[in-house]
């Protein structure tokens, strides 16, 4: 594993990012971008799923519609996300932070689109529907504060 | 007291200095701040999806808004929040950061234009029930408040990135 980072770490790639003033910059701007668009969308499906908000909607209408958008923020912050990562990754190699968001990253997309896309077919705010609401926010705020957690520590 | 000096008088205060050296306090803040505002800033881009025709097609425009507004209001009072405190922390260097101070321009931008939304057409927005097509101003209102807050979730990110 060391030695695929010391790989990627010696890479055109990250050499050109690291080359370049703006480069890092604009990627950190386009990975929260992506994760603005996923986050809030996915909140408010998640909101619905506990009951708490655009009920006028069934569950399954904020699914379709809130799906296109979270999936595309998902996409916008994975692609930025992956080309960050590159550009430094032997530092993330040692970095706990890193290594606790990728498990809640893996377990977050598992359970999104294994487990929690099923909950959306159901009609009312289930217990199973709330839990997987409630498991779902935190999963992904977890991965947005170890993310954050990688620049402090 | 200018402002230059109002900042450094923020940034050296008891308060301001340890928040800003504190080693979990700061990163906390800073985490609540970015997550906060990813959440509610997304959540307003569902009704501006919605009022520029781009998606969210099974609600209207006034029941995406009454719906979401709490939480619009509850994540609009975090972000505010937070972004005070850290603003306390870091506000001689905000100071002179450029882009800064594009931040605050869009956020300006972005609230003189959800105002007018809710004076010009939030009073109308029943009537939309069940049309196809919105008026054009309302339109526009969607696509500017997208732009807006692109812009200043943009230049939120590089100011974390640039300060010194």
């Amino acid at each position: 594993m060391r030695e695929i980072c010391q790989f990627l770490d010696t890479s055109w790639l990250a050499e050109a990012v690291r080359a370049s003033t703006w480069a890092f910059a604009l990627l950190e701007v386009i990975h929260l971008i992506g994760i603005t668009l996923m986050l809030g969308t996915l909140c408010v499906l998640d909101l619905r799923l506990m009951g708490m908000g655009m009920k006028a909607q069934t569950v399954s209408e904020v699914a379709e519609d809130t799906h296109p958008w979270t999936l595309g923020g998902l996409i916008l912050a994975t692609s930025s996300g992956v080309i960050l990562a590159i550009s430094e990754a032997l530092r993330l190699y040692d970095s706990p932070p890193f290594t606790l968001k990728m498990i809640l990253f893996l377990a977050a997309v598992i359970f999104t689109y294994a487990f929690q896309r099923r909950m959306t077919k159901s009609t009312g705010p289930t217990g199973a529907a709330k839990f997987s609401a409630v498991l779902s926010l935190v999963l992904w705020f977890g991965v947005g504060f170890a993310g954050r957690a990688i620049a402090f520590y | 007291m200018s402002l230059y000096e109002f900042c450094v008088m923020l940034y050296d205060s008891n308060f301001g200095t340890s928040l800003r050296e504190s080693q979990l306090m700061f990163p906390i803040v800073e985490g609540i701040h970015v997550l906060g505002l990813a959440a509610s800033v997304g959540a307003i881009v569902l009704l501006d999806l919605r009022l520029t025709g781009l998606g969210i097609r099974s609600a209207t425009p006034s029941q995406i808004m009454r719906q979401l507004k709490p939480w619009y209001i509850t994540g609009f009072a975090v972000m505010f929040i937070t972004g005070i405190l850290l603003f306390w922390a870091e506000a001689e260097k905000c100071y002179r950061s450029p882009t800064f101070r594009w931040k605050l321009v869009f956020l300006v931008l972005a609230g003189i234009n959800a105002a007018y939304y809710e004076v010009k057409y939030v009073p109308k927005m029943d009537s939309w029930n069940g049309q196809a097509a919105l008026p054009s101003g309302a339109k526009l209102v969607g696509w500017c408040s997208l732009i807006f807050w692109t812009l200043v979730v943009g230049f939120g990110r590089w100011t974390a990135y640039g300060l010194k």
